[in-house]
């Protein structure tokens, strides 16, 4: 099941698509905090995942006027999204920096809870294939359908999700977290 | 399988993100500036493609008026010139061409687009004609080169760009 995105009253969506302030600001207040945390999850850096919120929503506001309502609005608003992660993923400064943009990794933070593991673990699964597992896993994007996101096969969003998953459960019930993101090799088809 | 491993399955459970302050500010900065930026080109593109239109009266009639050099016909074929033949923007010019072979060859965009892909394509459409109507004054009035040569390197990011935009529609984006 897709994470459902928080529900726009259609009356707010009318006025957002009138032009109205308030209206823009009510649906930030409803998608910003979503449209974030996918930013957050699939880039793991906080600031890239604030430039990705902040040009999401300007985006938003210079079409919200030509929406026709095909998708729900939260759909439209985090494809929007999606796309601009997916192009800091493609682009070569992302994939050459460390496993997370903004959180110390490995022994500095000490006795963690599941979910707090299970976060630094993401953050050290390499950039294309955390992307792959937060649309498949999280916000219920079919392989077919990130391939084409993505650009590559339906073959290749199933070898990414199925490393992904590997790295997870290998950072999860490994005693010794290593920071092993920035030894992707082409070559060796690892990234 | 390891107990821990279990927590693969609760990705989906992992805490909302509170946004960062401020940024709702520097969005309305931004599209504040994107919208004039936007009205100041269409004011442009009106202006210059006004300036053309007023232009080609006079053209015409300073053309009639002036007495024409006799001409030499010689059994050789003229080749045919390019725009910028033989000039230090030639090679972006053929760059624009070939940019535009390829964006015809791409199949017509679906008739529902997204509202964001819509809007790009619209924006960078606006901006090649800006481009253009500016390099038709220039031809007409016979700018300096470096002055036309930054205008086709322009267009050819632009079109560079819109390919790309339209490219990505073609794949379903």
């Amino acid at each position: 099941m897709p994470k459902p995105s928080p529900v726009v009253p259609n009356e707010t969506l009318d006025r957002a698509r009138r032009g109205e302030r308030a209206a823009h600001a009510e649906l930030y207040a409803l998608l910003a905090g979503p449209v974030f945390t996918l930013a957050r999850r699939m880039l793991a850096s906080s600031s890239l995942a604030e430039d990705v919120l902040q040009e999401t929503f300007v985006e938003v506001l210079c079409n919200i006027g030509r929406f026709r309502g095909e998708a729900e609005v939260g759909t439209w608003i985090k494809r929007i999204a999606i796309n601009k992660c997916l192009m800091h993923v493609r682009s070569s400064w992302v994939s050459r920096r460390g496993p997370s943009g903004d959180e110390p990794a490995g022994e500095d933070r000490g006795a963690l809870d599941d979910q707090m593991a299970l976060e630094r673990a993401l953050d050290q699964v390499p950039d294309v294939a955390r992307a792959v597992v937060w649309l498949h896993d999280v916000e219920g994007y079919t392989h077919t359908e990130i391939g084409r996101l993505m650009g590559r096969s339906t073959s290749f969003s199933k070898s990414q999700l199925a490393r992904a998953h590997e790295r997870l459960r290998a950072l999860l019930e490994g005693p010794e977290v290593k920071n092993e993101t920035n030894l992707c090799t082409p070559e060796l088809k690892t990234c | 399988m390891h107990a821990r491993t279990e927590d693969l399955l609760k990705l989906r459970e992992l805490p909302e993100l509170a946004p960062p302050r401020g940024v709702w500010e520097r969005v309305l900065e931004a599209e504040r500036v994107r919208a004039a930026t936007r009205r100041f080109r269409r004011r442009a593109l009106a202006t210059a493609a006004a300036v053309v239109v007023a232009a080609i009266p006079l053209v015409y009639v300073t053309t009639l008026q002036s007495p024409r050099p006799p001409t030499l016909h010689v059994g050789v074929p003229q080749p045919v010139r390019m725009p910028g033949e033989g000039t230090s923007y030639a090679p972006l010019v053929a760059e624009s061409a070939r940019l535009e072979r390829l964006l015809a060859e791409l199949p017509a965009p679906r008739p529902l687009m997204v509202g964001s892909a819509v809007g790009t394509v619209v924006g960078l459409e606006d901006r090649i004609a800006l481009v253009d109507a500016q390099l038709s004054y220039a031809a007409a009035r016979d700018f300096a080169p470096p002055y036309r040569e930054a205008l086709w390197g322009e267009r050819v990011e632009l079109m560079n760009a819109l390919l790309y935009v339209r490219f990505a529609q073609t794949q379903g984006f």
